[in-house]
């Protein structure tokens, strides 16, 4: 479940991005696409700009829900958590559901799955003509994208350091980096009466329900290895299943790994072990990747994260991992 | 329509002249220091909250922009002294919701929900008398101007 954009060309849809051109779009798929079709290959997927003329269709998808009674879009399904963002205009009423106002007037957070209900994908036809700016638009008096001085660029390794200290007692999301699959914490904040760090591992009053042993998702340490291995996320969907990426779908006696085309499921695997699932779909995407030659070494700043993914293995080690033994119970085309 | 203007408490209507975004109009969106490093490590990928006409931003000096664009909201970490910031750059399309929130230090304000980053945005560092080009968007991660020069 993610905010995408789909685009249909030819009969196939696909993740699409609007640009680089005005009346351009660029499409994305996991798999290779039919070698007619003239995709490249870049950055493990494959990618082909068109005319948005020349679309099939065009429209959004957008997750949403409600959180604690107010309208939400999910901005990043972490499997047991969501990033969402506030949808409304009413900031007061914004801080009071717990949200954290990262930009001005924009409150988003990471919450537990089950505090998101109502879940459901609005999908909204995206007129042509509504995504092309016309040639008669008004153009830039200075390009965006050039540069009017010549010192080497930022190197996004680097990022901005805070300016100063909050000026005030509102939360701060500086451990905003950690909420896209890391589990690393949260920025400790109160909720329904109890703590609540955005992991899903802060402590809860005794006796709770669901108070339950530290763990590292799974989701997460995949989220953390696919992003290290420099996998797009259009090439994957995790519990959703999106034509032209590899997919990973719980069933109701296991984990199914396809990859997914218009109309079928093609190299499909069938896993009972949940574990096993996720790091066979990382081999298929981490192999495409070496292949394309993009899977290169990991960056300095990756190593709190690599931590992290050891911390994890072992966990799992000192676990009689794993649990049940592995076994490919399926392999078929569909 | 009357839109509640967060920063003067006052209502002002979405129909006044300036209040139009035209397609292909050149926006800009100041990027919260928070959020640099999340965007250009792929781990951000949508443009929300206020954003501005390129042509309608002419500061002297970065730290006119904290005023001018109210940059010191709750829990901002925006410096009144700031030397420079980042923003990103992308064209206007009619999808993308526009909303006119009133003007700021004479300098119309528009709201957007989250949208996807469109392909070709540019993020720029911003100084007193120069900026430089960081990255730009190839519509699933930012590509750093040195590594295809």
């Amino acid at each position: 479940m993610r905010f995408r954009r789909i685009a249909t060309y030819l009969g196939a849809t696909y993740q699409a991005a609007l640009g680089p051109g005005d009346d351009e779009v660029t499409l994305f798929a996991a798999p290779p696409p039919p070698e007619e079709l003239g995709f490249s290959s870049a950055a493990g997927h494959w990618r082909k700009l068109v005319a948005i003329a020349d679309l099939d269709g065009l429209r959004q998808s957008r997750p949403i829900g409600l959180y604690r009674g107010a309208n939400c879009l999910v901005l990043d399904d972490q499997g047991d958590r969501l990033h969402i963002t506030y949808l409304g205009e009413d900031a007061d009423r914004a801080r009071e559901l717990g949200y954290w106002e990262i930009d001005r007037e924009v409150f988003e957070m990471v919450v537990p799955r089950a505090d998101v209900i109502d879940l459901t994908e609005a999908h909204t036809d995206i007129p042509l003509e509504a995504a092309i700016i016309p040639v008669t638009a008004p153009r830039m008096v200075t390009p965006l994208a050039a540069p009017v001085d010549p010192a080497p660029p930022v190197k996004p390794a680097a990022p901005v350091e805070p300016a100063q200290a909050p000026a005030n007692g509102h939360r701060t999301v500086d451990r905003m980096v950690a909420w896209h699959g890391s589990p690393e914490p949260w920025p400790v904040h109160r909720q329904n009466g109890h703590t609540y760090n955005g992991n899903g591992n802060g402590s809860r009053p005794a006796g709770s329900r669901t108070a339950r042993r530290e763990r590292v998702p799974i989701q997460a340490v995949f989220a953390e290895l696919a992003e290290l291995a420099a996998i797009p996320h259009s090439a994957y969907a995790l519990d959703d299943e999106v034509p032209g990426a590899m997919c990973l779908l719980k069933t109701d006696d296991g984990f199914e790994v396809f990859a997914s085309s218009d109309d079928a499921r093609l190299e499909v695997r069938f896993f009972e072990d949940e574990e096993a699932a996720y790091f066979y779909l990382f081999g298929v995407l981490a192999a495409e990747s070496v292949r394309n030659g993009q899977l290169l070494p990991a960056a300095p700043s990756y190593t709190a994260r690599l931590e992290n993914i050891s911390k994890y293995l072992r966990e799992r080690n000192s676990h009689n991992y794993p649990p049940n033994p592995v076994r490919v119970l399926n392999s078929r085309r569909g | 329509m009357n839109r509640y203007r967060a920063d003067e408490g006052s209502l002002v209507t979405e129909t006044e002249p300036r209040s139009a975004i035209s397609p292909g109009t050149p926006m800009r969106k100041i990027v919260p220091p928070r959020l640099v490093g999340p965007y250009l490590t792929g781990q951000r990928d949508v443009l929300a909250g206020f954003v501005y006409r390129d042509d309608d931003l002419d500061f002297d000096e970065p730290a006119d922009a904290y005023q001018a664009l109210g940059l010191g909201f709750a829990g901002s970490e925006f410096a009144p002294g700031m030397s420079e910031y980042y923003d990103i750059g992308w064209p206007a399309r009619t999808l993308d919701g526009y909303q006119y929130r009133g003007d700021t230090a004479d300098i119309p304000e528009f709201f957007i929900e989250p949208i996807p980053i469109p392909v070709g945005a540019t993020m720029r560092r911003v100084r007193a008398e120069s900026w430089e080009l960081v990255a730009h968007y190839d519509g699933l991660a930012w590509q750093q101007v040195d590594e295809e020069a």
